[in-house]
């Protein structure tokens, strides 16, 4: 149940100096109220209160507060809003700066027509005014993961005091897990968790996902991430599945036919459940053309279980926090002939393949994923084509092949010298690449080299022998954990520029 | 007999009579006959439009398309129809949607499960609203035949939905005008417009840039214009091309005379409103501008980006009269945001409280306006009176944080002035590359390893400045540093930034040009040979890379058929010094220069005593080019290459 597009940030153990630097903007005040009646049902009530410094904050950032709710659940009401400018004139809101639209994410979806996006558009801002919003959400009871309260706080401005109060019912208990030291008080059956000295968080490539600080409140914990499979309803599918799998024998090619039927013949709905609010039959998503993750997910398990393929549904949640609708990692699975089947396109992965920084989920619980971790070994005899050269007069300056594995592919452009967060790679590597380059015209007149560098994340070494028109080039990396820490980044940072360093990925030829 | 049948369709057609259910089978016969488009996902049997023009100018569009669905990607592509409307100022109805399947059954949609929405929306919250229809899943071979009608006009609103016809007729009352493309997405059997007006009623007309058969027919007090194009294709695409709207088929009517008429009407329709009666917010806002200044051309500097900077694109409506009235003063004023239109308006009353005169003007961004006064709009700017007389364009809109007036983004662009007298369209000239200089200037030591040290320093005006500047007005402040050793990074990853001068307040653009310097090391940046050789890449071409637009054009194509566009004219020196290790000498000098009509460029590498010179200057004279301008552009662009980006041997 997300209630607006704010996802603010915390993270106060991380001294990361970002708030003493001027930012674009300051939560002043940021104060949010769930109220979990004993019949399900949820009273959300937000208040903030937002300085805008600059002209990008204004002009790129906070001028509008977009509100996402579901009308079949949930009722908003905007409570209060205005701006109170730099001279202290306040600027009530203006009735027409209230607008609904409908979420892009239920564009082409009828069945999600209803769905709303309430756009606050702040009005008489400029650098130094405050705006001051306060609404309110209420749920029905029985809106998939409304017992979850989960909360990133990723906002480039700093929150100065951030305030979490759950009221929960009688006899209730509610379980609070959070990485920021968030203080966490109890008077009756009201809970209060603070946070003060937010300091602001600006994207840096490659930053995992578990390092940005959240709190996370449940009165059933565990019970959001369950219900999804509870969700996916089960349907006689048998009709389609005989004519997608005609003339396939065996349960792959039958999963094959399937995932590629599917690709082929339903759009897609990126509406998440928390927002979606149900899960529409298998033979509606047929009849319509389209369907979201969750929907086709219970399509391709009808029509596994149709074609009497042992399917088994699994959910990938974000690493490091408690799993919930709100953290699904955007996508299912399905588990069927030892491979991991996407709803969502024609793909298909190894076990081993699906290995990394993962919560996965079946029906039965936890599933086990291994630390992902890549082996590359590349030996290859290379003929430098003059055609794909450099011409520097007298000479031709080849490049070093690029691999389509381990670190070439990971897709690392150059790195800034400091960074304020951990660096992930996408897996452990061992990789070794050998290339005999032979050059069919002219002499070899690169100087050889072999440079070492060495870090608490592993190791790097290149080098390149030369004789006459034959070069042997190697580059071995190993690299022992996924997640640099900013105290091991400069060096780490040093072994990738190393692998990446034209001077080391070139060849010289003097014709 | 099957050209009597498709003669019998397109009149029926064009007389906006309903169709006979399925007679579009005769276009499916021709088009069975064309099997070079049995690959296309679909193919438009019949795009039909009819528009009946009453007198009060409001129209009433009955639409209906035929598709017939030929592979599974064109079967998801029409499993929801969608029509945009503003409900203010028209109403759009499914009338009737059918799916002939190929086996012959026929699926009548429930016209009760239509949905009428309010539309996603960034940007522009005026409530526009989508109907959509839900078709569902379909199979290759099925035929898709909906209909759709659509009564009003498509300019503006008016207040609160009443219920009586008013809505719908136009501002600029008894006035029709439309814009109607005539290329197609899909191979299209028979797209067919036809205009029912009064007879004694005056519409201009003329088909541009292709073919169609046209028609006019009397019948009884009302005349028929029928335009017709058959076997259609997608149109051809180029990259950089430009607006299809300039090159591809497309029919023009108005029934307004002169663009004159339409400029007096637009300065009336505001000046009656009061969209520019300043309230004393206002007036006391200008006054504290405006202290102490007395030069005219900074009056209407610091007016122009004050409405920039202050005033957010952010559009929320008025009500009665949005979409072609400009937001009053009061309503800007504390809103501190609206879209063009109403910075415009803003800026009009900035400057009449300062005492000028000033107007709104139309005009299109990104596309040409034809001569014909039909409104083929987008965009609302200002044209002020100077002392001279002269009247000088200015864009608030588009100016935000660049060192102008009137974007250079926007130049050869047309534009209507809303002048009491009435204007002609109007048209604003090149701006000559030297307003868009970015200029580098790099020193450097290479050391007998390659190791490189050295300053750069660069300086920008004009569109160049606003890029160059671009971290800083619209990043991140906390980024500014790192966004400076990007630059750096660009020139080679292993790059050190030593030191950088920005100065205090680089996000402040309003007195001066940019300038940066930087001062850098780069290990092992030249490659060096076993023979003695060291090979040098030119810093300076690695450099700012971003704001030379020009290597943005695809100059890889051996002719182009279209005209093309960079984002702006510019002017781009550089001039780099390389200190050698002593007693090196550049193998090889080089020079080359190339001068027309689109772009004109020198170079050179040279060696004087222990230090090489690359220098190179490309001027780029427009923003907006013709077909036959490539040549020219292609060659300057090549030479700038051979210079900016060549492999200098020293040894």
């Amino acid at each position: 149940m997300r209630k607006t597009i704010f996802t603010l940030l915390s993270g106060i153990m991380i001294a990361t100096g970002l708030f003493a630097q001027k930012s674009e903007g300051e939560f002043l005040v940021l104060k949010e109220k769930y109220s979990f009646g004993a019949d399900g049902s949820v009273v959300y009530k937000q208040h903030k209160e937002l300085k805008v410094n600059t002209f990008y904050s204004i002009h790129n950032l906070y001028g509008e507060t977009f509100i996402v709710y579901n009308p079949e659940f949930q009722t908003l009401s905007i409570d209060g809003c205005h701006t109170v400018q730099a001279d202290e004139t306040v600027i009530p809101l203006p009735p027409n700066a209230l607008n609904e639209v409908l979420p892009s994410a239920a564009a082409d979806a009828p069945a999600y027509n209803h769905l709303k996006e309430m756009v606050v558009t702040h009005t008489g801002l400029e650098p130094g005014a405050v705006i001051s919003l306060d609404y309110t959400i209420t749920t029905k009871p029985g809106f998939p993961g409304s017992g979850d309260i989960f909360k990133r706080f990723n906002d480039v401005s700093p929150v100065k005091d951030y305030t979490l109060t759950v009221e929960v019912p009688a006899g209730k208990e509610l379980t609070v897990k959070d990485n920021m030291g968030a203080k966490v008080s109890r008077e009756g059956n009201v809970y209060t968790i603070k946070a003060s000295g937010i300091p602001a968080r600006i994207a840096e490539p490659f930053t995992p996902v578990d390092d940005t600080p959240y709190i996370y409140a449940s009165i059933d914990p565990g019970a959001g991430a369950a219900s999804l499979f509870k969700l996916l309803p089960k349907e006689d599918m048998s009709t389609l599945a005989a004519r997608i799998c005609e003339g396939k024998t065996s349960d792959s090619e039958k999963m094959g036919a399937i995932s590629m039927w599917m690709a082929e013949n339903l759009g897609m709905c990126a509406l998440p459940l928390y927002q979606a609010g149900k899960v529409r039959k298998p033979s509606d998503v047929v009849r319509t053309a389209y369907g979201t993750f969750e929907e086709k997910t219970a399509l391709m398990l009808s029509l596994a279980s149709a074609a009497g393929i042992d399917a088994v549904p699994g959910a990938m949640f974000d690493y490091g926090c408690p799993p919930c609708l709100q953290t699904l990692y955007g996508s299912m699975w399905i588990k069927a002939c030892g491979k991991f089947y996407s709803p969502a396109g024609p793909f298909s992965r190894d076990e081993s393949e699906l290995a990394g920084r993962l919560q996965v989920l079946s029906p039965e619980g936890p599933v086990a994923v291994p630390e992902a971790s890549a082996i590359v070994n590349i030996d290859e005899e290379v003929t430098l084509d003059p055609n794909k050269a450099v011409d520097a007069g007298n000479y031709l300056v080849f490049s070093i092949p690029t691999a389509f594995k381990g670190f070439d592919s990971w897709g690392i452009r150059s790195l800034n010298s400091s960074r304020n967060y951990p660096f992930e790679i996408p897996s452990t590597l061992d990789e070794k690449v050998t290339y005999r380059i032979t050059a069919p015209e002219g002499t070899i007149v690169s100087e050889p080299f072999l440079k070492t560098l060495s870090s608490p994340v592993g190791t790097v070494k290149v080098s390149l022998t030369v004789n006459g028109n034959k070069a042997l080039y190697t580059r071995e990396a190993k690299f022992n954990k996924t997640i640099i820490p900013v105290k091991e980044y400069t060096s780490f940072r040093s072994q990738i520029n190393l692998l990446k360093d034209d001077a080391y990925r070139r060849i010289v030829v003097k014709k | 007999m099957r050209k009597f049948l498709l003669a019998a369709l397109l009149a029926a057609i064009s007389i906006s009579i309903p169709v006979p259910a399925q007679s579009w089978r005769a276009l499916e016969k021709k088009l069975a006959r064309q099997p070079e488009l049995s690959g296309s996902d679909a193919v438009v049997l019949l795009d039909s439009t009819g528009v009946r023009f009453k007198d009060s100018g409001s129209g009433s569009f009955d639409i209906h398309h035929v598709v017939k669905i030929q592979t599974k990607a064109g079967a998801l592509a029409h499993r929801v129809l969608k029509y945009d409307y503003d409900p203010l100022t028209a109403l759009a109805v499914f009338k009737d949607v059918k799916v002939y399947k190929a086996d012959g059954s026929v699926k009548t949609i429930d016209l009760g499960t239509v949905c009428d929405y309010a539309a996603p929306a960034r940007m522009i919250y005026w409530g526009a609203r989508q109907i959509m229809a839900e078709v569902g899943e379909l199979d290759p071979g099925d035929v898709v035949d909906y209909r759709i009608n659509k009564k009003g006009f498509t300019y503006a609103l008016l207040a609160s939905m009443p219920d009586d016809e008013d809505r719908f007729i136009p501002p600029m009352r008894g006035n029709f005008y439309d814009i109607v493309p005539f290329w197609v997405t899909y191979p299209t059997v028979t797209k067919v417009y036809t205009l029912d007006v009064p007879r004694d009623k005056d519409v201009q007309y003329e088909f541009y840039q292709g073919e169609c058969h046209s028609s006019t027919r009397v019948d009884g007090d009302r005349k028929l214009l029928t335009f017709t194009v058959s076997d259609a294709k997608p149109f051809k695409r180029e990259p950089n091309m430009v607006d299809l709207y300039d090159v591809a088929p497309k029919l023009m009517l108005s029934s307004t005379d002169r663009w004159e008429d339409k400029s007096v009407w637009f300065s009336g329709v505001n000046e009656d409103y009061g969209s520019f009666i300043p309230t004393p917010e206002v007036e006391k806002k200008v006054r504290e501008i405006l202290k102490g200044v007395t030069d005219e051309s900074r009056k209407i500097w610091l007016l122009t980006h004050w409405v920039a900077d202050y005033m957010r694109y952010s559009g929320i409506s008025m009500g009665e009269g949005e979409g072609y009235t400009l937001h009053n003063a009061k309503m800007n004023f504390t809103d501190r945001c609206g879209v063009c239109k109403d910075k415009a308006s803003m800026l009009v009353t900035m400057l009449r409280a300062a005492g000028y005169e000033a107007h709104p003007a139309m005009t299109m961004a990104g596309s040409r306006i034809e001569s014909i006064p039909a409104d083929h709009f987008n965009h609302c700017v200002v044209v002020v009176k100077r002392s001279s007389g002269v009247y000088e364009p200015l864009d608030p809109t588009w100016v935000p944080f660049t060192r102008e007036n009137w974007s250079s983004a926007e130049q050869q662009q047309n534009y209507l002035p809303g002048l009491p007298e009435g204007s002609p369209l109007l048209l604003t000239p090149v701006s000559a590359p030297e307003n868009h200089y970015l200029r580098l200037t790099v020193k450097t030591v290479l050391d007998k390893d390659g190791n490189l040290t050295g300053e750069y320093t660069v300086t920008a005006e004009g569109q160049s400045d606003a890029a160059v500047r671009n971290p800083f007005t619209k990043g991140y402040v906390a980024n500014w540093q790192k966004a400076m050793e990007n630059e750096i990074l660009s020139i080679d990853p292993e790059a050190k930034m030593i030191s950088v001068n920005y100065g205090k307040t680089p996000d402040y653009y309003l007195d001066a040009p940019i300038k940066i310097t930087a001062k850098f090391s780069i290990p092992s940046y030249a490659a060096k040979t076993s023979d003695g050789a060291l090979l040098y890449k030119p810093v300076s071409g690695r450099l700012y890379n971003r704001v030379k637009t020009f290597l943005r054009v695809n100059t890889n194509l051996p002719e182009r058929e279209f005209g093309f566009k960079d984002s702006c004219s510019r002017l781009v020196e550089a001039n780099e010094n390389v200190t050698v290790p002593k007693g090196m000498l550049l193998t090889s000098a080089s020079e080359g220069s190339s001068s027309n009509e689109a772009a004109d460029f020198t170079g050179k590498i040279s060696q004087k005593g222990g230090v090489v010179n690359i220098s190179s200057s490309i001027a780029l004279k427009k923003r907006v080019y013709e077909a036959e301008d490539y040549p020219g552009f292609k060659d300057a662009v090549g030479a700038w290459i051979a210079i900016e980006e060549k492999t200098l041997v020293i040894k």
